[in-house]
């Protein structure tokens, strides 16, 4: 066996770095997207068509295919329609809108699995529709819809891996400069591994406080 | 759009749709391998058991899949194990998807009533008999959508393995781009090959999804 | 009917059980003969259920003896040789549920067939001509082909009683059979226990039904909080009970 780990520690500088360019990408990716995927939610249960139809196209097309694909199309795609983003920000826009089509799936569903009777209750007891929306409904959905939207931030981290395909600088990409320094792949992959591990821990914490918060006395 | 440039080269595309659909396939079974020997053993009493296969669940959701294959593809190299990057494609995704895979088996198996497993031990049937006769059948009415999902997430997925150089889909529309400078048209075309295994893909599940279900 | 000379087929000594620091069972002495219609009642919670459950091991017990037919129930022995040993009992003990618990992804004649046929005690044919006869004594000869989701509630548990039956058991064990049923169809399963019951099956009966256990029932135990209260002939514990306890249930009932 050819191992030699004691190369990990020479690199703690540049791993770190990689590591907190990967929460910087991540939580902003994630705001964005549930931002997005909330307003394409909003859309999506409403009655315009023109403003339903690009949403659901869109979905369709973001669903059905690969999202390094997607993250190529935002970065060198768009560069040949003369839309020079750099890479970073074309990987926060590829992540962001990838994870918004899912969260928007979720989110009405979410909306739509609420009992109209509650809906009525509000509105029976002289409460206006924005008030019984924000009072009544959106809180349970709300509650419904957090442990899914938890699952998709946690695909979002480690998807965000996938940035480095473009060159942006985070924590794959960060492993891979050590290893063209060190020529150790093995070792640099499982550290990266790990810390993308408790990463992932982290916010499955972090995660489930905020579910604690959101969700109802049940 | 260079729709001209797009008809001469769709038929690569074709060909390189095959390579996806074949890598996904070999990583789908792989995947639904390992996934039921370990959602089986997820649920064993015995620990030494059942801990392996929970920690093989939690390593493998809780690591980005292109980081399992650069380990395997790169690092396995520097191992002596000697895969060709088409090898290490389809057992990186396999075994990544296995791990979802387990999940999705574990939730139909605990999804049957536990009052079926009563019911047919209380006929003199072991736990085997029962869990084989009556726990699984019903169950695997049940697995089909969620395995449906974790395999379309993998074909998706499978997107990855051109980083290791394995011509599918997604390597060809780059072969392509750096021998006609056409980023957007070439991507456009991959994404709808893409698209069209995907939503025939989605319609099989479907299908066999309403010839299993049971009336309820 | 019973022979008090001859051995209990059930004999259950001492028994207790707890849910973590909940006793639900707090020494239970009984035994059931051959023969036998026993109604179990009381309010929920007494442990009626838990007992019953004792007896064919779904629920494991903390202390005490429960002996079937000569042998001990919870004997302590080694995982592999316990399921072996439960497997056998099983099949000498019937079982129906509240819930029925019908296989739903088999016929009702498959759900009969099953477990005689995997168990290799009846050829295919033997079972499926034995099936029928019973689905004909339940009154559902003309059903064998639905599945359970084509069949009312009371349908079900006929089902659930012929499934049991088909093991030719020497015991029958009833949990609470008629409470998950709508008020109409209560009358079809309570009509073919009785005619179990002249058959002169063995039946032990959990049920808060007082009106069905005063008609069907050889012998009724009253049960509370975990202890059995009262027992003896239908007319005596339910007409004229010794106990202020079954008394208070009683009335509370009527």
């Amino acid at each position: 066996m050819n191992l030699d780990f004691s190369v990990v520690p020479r690199m703690t500088d540049l791993l770190l770095w990689g590591v907190a360019w990967t929460i910087v990408l991540s939580v902003l990716s994630m705001v964005l997207s549930l931002i997005l995927g909330a307003v394409f939610a909003v859309v999506r249960v409403s009655s315009i068509r023109l403003l339903r139809w690009p949403v659901q196209g869109l979905s369709w097309v973001f669903m059905g295919t690969p999202l390094l694909l997607q993250l190529y199309v935002v970065y060198f795609g768009l560069a040949e329609l003369g839309l020079n983003l750099n890479a970073f920000s074309a990987g926060v826009i590829a992540l962001s809108l990838h994870f918004a089509v899912y969260n928007a799936d979720i989110i009405r569903a979410g909306i739509q699995a609420i009992d109209s009777g509650q809906y009525q209750a509000a509105r029976s007891l002289g409460v206006s529709h924005v008030q019984a929306m924000r009072k009544v409904v959106v809180p349970q959905a709300m509650a419904n819809v957090a442990p899914a939207l938890g699952n998709m931030m946690i695909a979002l981290l480690k998807e965000s891996a996938l940035v480095s395909a473009i060159g942006v600088m985070e924590l794959t990409l960060s492993a891979q400069r050590a290893i063209s320094q060190t020529f150790r792949p093995f070792e640099f992959y499982l550290a990266a591994a790990a810390l993308y591990y408790l990463l992932n821990l982290v916010l499955q914490q972090a995660l489930r406080l905020i579910e604690r918060r959101t969700t109802l006395t049940r | 759009m260079d729709f001209d440039l797009m008809q001469r080269v769709w038929w690569f595309f074709a060909e390189a749709s095959v390579a996806t659909i074949y890598i996904s396939a070999l990583a789908i079974v792989l995947g639904l391998c390992l996934g039921f020997t370990a959602a089986l053993a997820s649920l064993s009493r015995l620990a030494v058991v059942r801990w392996p296969a929970r920690a093989y669940v939690s390593v493998f959701r809780g690591t980005p899949a292109l980081i399992q294959l650069f380990l395997l593809f790169f690092g396995g190299l520097q191992l002596g194990l000697e895969l060709t990057p088409i090898q290490a494609g389809i057992i990186a995704l396999g075994i990544n998807i296995g791990a979802y895979m387990t999940e999705s088996i574990r939730g139909a198996i605990v999804a049957v009533e536990r009052g079926q497993m009563e019911a047919g031990r209380c006929l003199g049937l072991s736990h085997a008999q029962t869990m084989r006769r009556i726990i699984l059948p019903q169950a695997a009415r049940l697995m089909v959508r969620p395995l449906g999902v974790n395999s379309v997430a993998l074909i998706k997925g499978s997107a990855i393995v051109s980083t290791i150089s394995v011509t599918e889909l997604t390597y060809t529309a780059h072969r392509f781009i750096s021998s006609t400078y056409k980023p957007f048209e070439m991507f456009i075309l991959a994404a709808i090959f893409y698209l069209v295994i995907i939503t025939l893909f989605m319609r099989l599940i479907g299908w066999i999804d309403a010839r299993v279900a049971l009336e309820d | 009917m019973s022979d008090p000379r001859r051995e209990p087929l059930v004999r259950i000594r001492n028994l207790k059980k707890n849910f973590g620091t909940l006793e639900v069972l707090k020494g239970i002495d009984m035994d059931v003969h051959e023969g036998q219609i026993m109604a179990l009642i009381g309010p929920s919670g007494s442990g009626k259920s838990t007992l019953l459950r004792t007896i064919n091991q779904l629920e494991e017990v903390t202390s005490g003896e429960i002996w079937f037919d000569g042998t001990l129930v919870n004997a302590p022995l080694s995982h592999r040789a316990r399921e072996k040993h439960l497997n056998a009992l099983r099949r000498n003990i019937g079982m129906v549920f509240q819930h029925f618990n019908l296989f739903p992804h088999m016929t009702a004649l498959e759900n009969v067939t099953m477990a005689p046929v995997l168990l290799g005690l009846q050829t295919k044919d033997e079972a499926r001509e034995k099936a029928l006869r019973l689905l004909d004594k339940v009154g559902l000869g003309d059903r064998a082909n639905y599945y359970p989701a084509r069949l009312s509630g009371g349908q079900k548990q006929r089902v659930a009683i012929a499934r049991a039956l088909a093991m030719e058991p020497k015991m029958m064990l009833f949990d609470e059979v008629t409470s998950a049923l709508d008020p109409e169809l209560v009358g079809e399963v309570n009509r073919t226990m009785k005619q179990l019951a002249q058959e002169n099956m063995t039946m032990l009966i959990v049920t808060h039904e007082l009106k069905f256990a005063a008609d069907t029932a050889s012998h009724v135990v009253f049960m509370a909080d975990g202890l059995i209260v009262e027992e003896g002939p239908p007319q005596q514990v339910l007409r004229d009970p010794v106990q202020a306890r079954t008394r208070a249930f009683l009335q509370q009932d009527d």
